[in-house]
């Protein structure tokens, strides 16, 4: 028995549906009889690609592409991704075929995304059965070393799709403005896994993040690559009691770098891993960057009526190990 | 300083001469009282589709002044010249101000306490001794081990400081364990690195006071 699952998206690529999710970074994950299982792939990953040049970019340069992309989500530190490219074919992305093929297909329906990744699963064990990824001629790609406007980066577009295709969801590590004509505009992000892409020539998401690489680390990681590092997990709350989907980050006093997390069940935990040692801020905001859709099933309810806090004291993380539970309160706006 | 030098002068010229040479072991305790030590700045910031950056927050971290003990045990190596081992404990707090909250959260402060275990060996030289008073210039180099007070973080750290000391004899008996009680009053300069990874990496400056009693023979 499998299912399809499939994700529409803004601006930028893809995204799957989280259907359900696990503790620590937005993981994709699947409803299985015993429970939610997160997808990951626990075989070589072997992906096909389609035969067909577009405006820009041929076939191989498009599986030159996303070998590359492979290559830089596999040389995060501790991370073992196996996969390989097993040829050109005819089929197309999108289409139940019982293998994975990545490739350009025409979707002008799709008016706001780029890309996107579906998988089709087992619901019975959550295995993956195969995942597929369409980049959207209806815009116009580039694979120019530096960017090329008014063309999308294939390379910073790919990145985000093989995180999805490889387990992850969507980070909230990023600040938007709404559009007078509609969608959003980003101000800024930190995480090549934000749902809203950078405009056409900006080739910034060709490079992962300390969100990206905790999350993807969090998925693949060896036992080896997390020994050094720690986590933070505590609780959202409002009124003393705790809630769905507040946006949790930790900011690294010494490096600067930032990682979120979100409270996934309506006791309001969560979790931030893979974490450097190290003294931390950690601040709570309600998820209102972006479409709540892109990151939670449309039925679950998400709470963003709250004013962004700090938890009230600064968090020490040990070496593999986590620090006490802490609870964050939040009022309403 | 120059009050502490100011002090020295004013006690030399209403006390007593006293023998030349130092005592040949001194044992002290006292308080020590550590200055704030910066420790830098720190943005969250994200990156903006021009290249440049979108701050969120941004954190001014410190360690704030301290206090604790330290006792020190001293020996005499040659007339003017003596070496000096000291332990001592500080309890501080690490402290981020967070300000310039991009969603309009007021500026907080938000701490985490920590506690400081230092060792040193130093060397102190006596620059003069008149009556009751001696002034010693004092440099050291050592280690110390920070531990915030969740237990949750360990580091270690060395350490070197340079500054003066000033005993002032308040009595001296013949005979006897406590026969020679001298007031010990240091000041001292003292670079930091290590410990506890909190804010901006690198060496830090910072000044520490000692005030206690030295027991001698």
């Amino acid at each position: 028995m499998s299912r399809r699952l499939t994700g529409v998206l803004l601006l930028c690529g893809l995204s799957v549906t989280a259907v359900a999710t696990t503790q620590a970074y937005l993981k994709l994950g699947v409803l299985t009889p015993n429970g939610v299982v997160g997808i990951r792939w626990t075989r070589p990953i072997q992906y096909f690609v389609t035969n067909r040049d577009v405006d820009g970019v041929t076939a191989p340069q498009l599986q030159a592409t996303v070998a590359r992309v492979f290559g830089t989500w596999g040389s995060v530190p501790g991370v073992a991704l196996t996969h390989s490219f097993t040829g050109f074919t005819v089929s197309e992305p999108f289409v139940a075929d019982g293998i994975n093929v990545v490739g350009f297909r025409a979707r002008p329906d799709l008016e706001r995304t780029l890309a996107a990744a579906t998988f089709e699963i087992n619901e019975l064990t959550g295995q993956i059965i195969e995942s597929d990824i369409f980049f959207n001629t209806a815009f116009a790609w580039s694979i120019s070393a530096g960017g090329q406007a008014p063309r999308y980066d294939l390379e910073s577009v790919g990145l985000h799709e093989v995180g999805h295709l490889l387990g992850l969801g969507h980070s909230g590590l990023g600040e938007t403005e709404i559009r007078p004509e509609g969608g959003r505009r980003v101000l800024g992000k930190r995480a090549v896994m934000f749902p809203i892409a950078f405009p056409p020539g900006n080739i910034e998401d060709r490079t992962l993040e300390a969100d990206d690489r905790a999350g993807i680390g969090d998925i693949y990681s060896s036992g080896a690559g997390s020994a050094g590092l720690g986590s933070i997990g505590g609780r959202v709350t409002l009124g003393g009691v705790g809630f769905f989907g507040a946006h949790v980050t930790a900011l690294n006093t010494r490096t600067g770098e930032l990682i979120g997390g979100f409270t996934l069940n309506n006791n309001g935990d969560f979790a931030i891993g893979h974490l450097a040692p190290g003294v931390y801020v950690v601040r709570a905001e309600p998820l209102d960057d972006a479409d709540v859709a892109s990151y939670f099933d449309e039925e679950t309810t998400v709470n963003v009526n709250f004013k962004p806090a700090y938890y009230s004291s600064l968090v020490a993380v040990p070496r593999g190990g986590s620090g006490p539970r802490i609870e964050i309160k939040v009022v309403s706006k | 300083m120059r009050a502490l030098v100011g002090v020295f002068l004013l006690s030399a010229g209403l006390v007593a001469p006293a023998a030349a040479q130092t005592p040949r072991w001194e044992v002290g305790i006292g308080a020590l009282l550590t200055g704030r030590e910066s420790a830098g700045t720190t943005s969250a910031s994200v990156l903006g589709p021009g290249g440049d950056s979108l701050t969120l927050f941004r954190t001014t971290n410190r360690v704030t002044s301290g206090l604790g003990v330290e006792s020190q045990l001293s020996l005499r190596l040659r007339e003017r010249l003596r070496a000096e081992f000291a332990f001592g404990w500080v309890r501080a707090d690490l402290e981020s101000l967070i300000s310039g909250d991009f969603e309009g959260v007021p500026d907080v402060s938000l701490t985490q306490g920590v506690q400081q275990f230092r060792g040193e060996v130093a060397v102190a030289y006596r620059l003069l001794q008149r009556g009751r008073l001696s002034a010693f210039v004092r440099g050291g180099a050592g280690g110390f081990r920070e531990i915030t007070t969740d237990q949750a973080l360990v580091g270690n750290g060395a350490s070197a400081s340079l500054g003066g000391v000033a005993h002032v004899l308040v009595r001296q008996a013949p005979s006897g364990l406590f026969g020679r009680i001298a007031l010990r009053l240091e000041a001292r300069a003292v670079l930091r690195q290590g410990g506890v990874k909190f804010g901006a990496e690198g060496a830090r400056v910072s000044p520490a006071f000692v005030a206690g009693l030295v027991i001698s023979r």
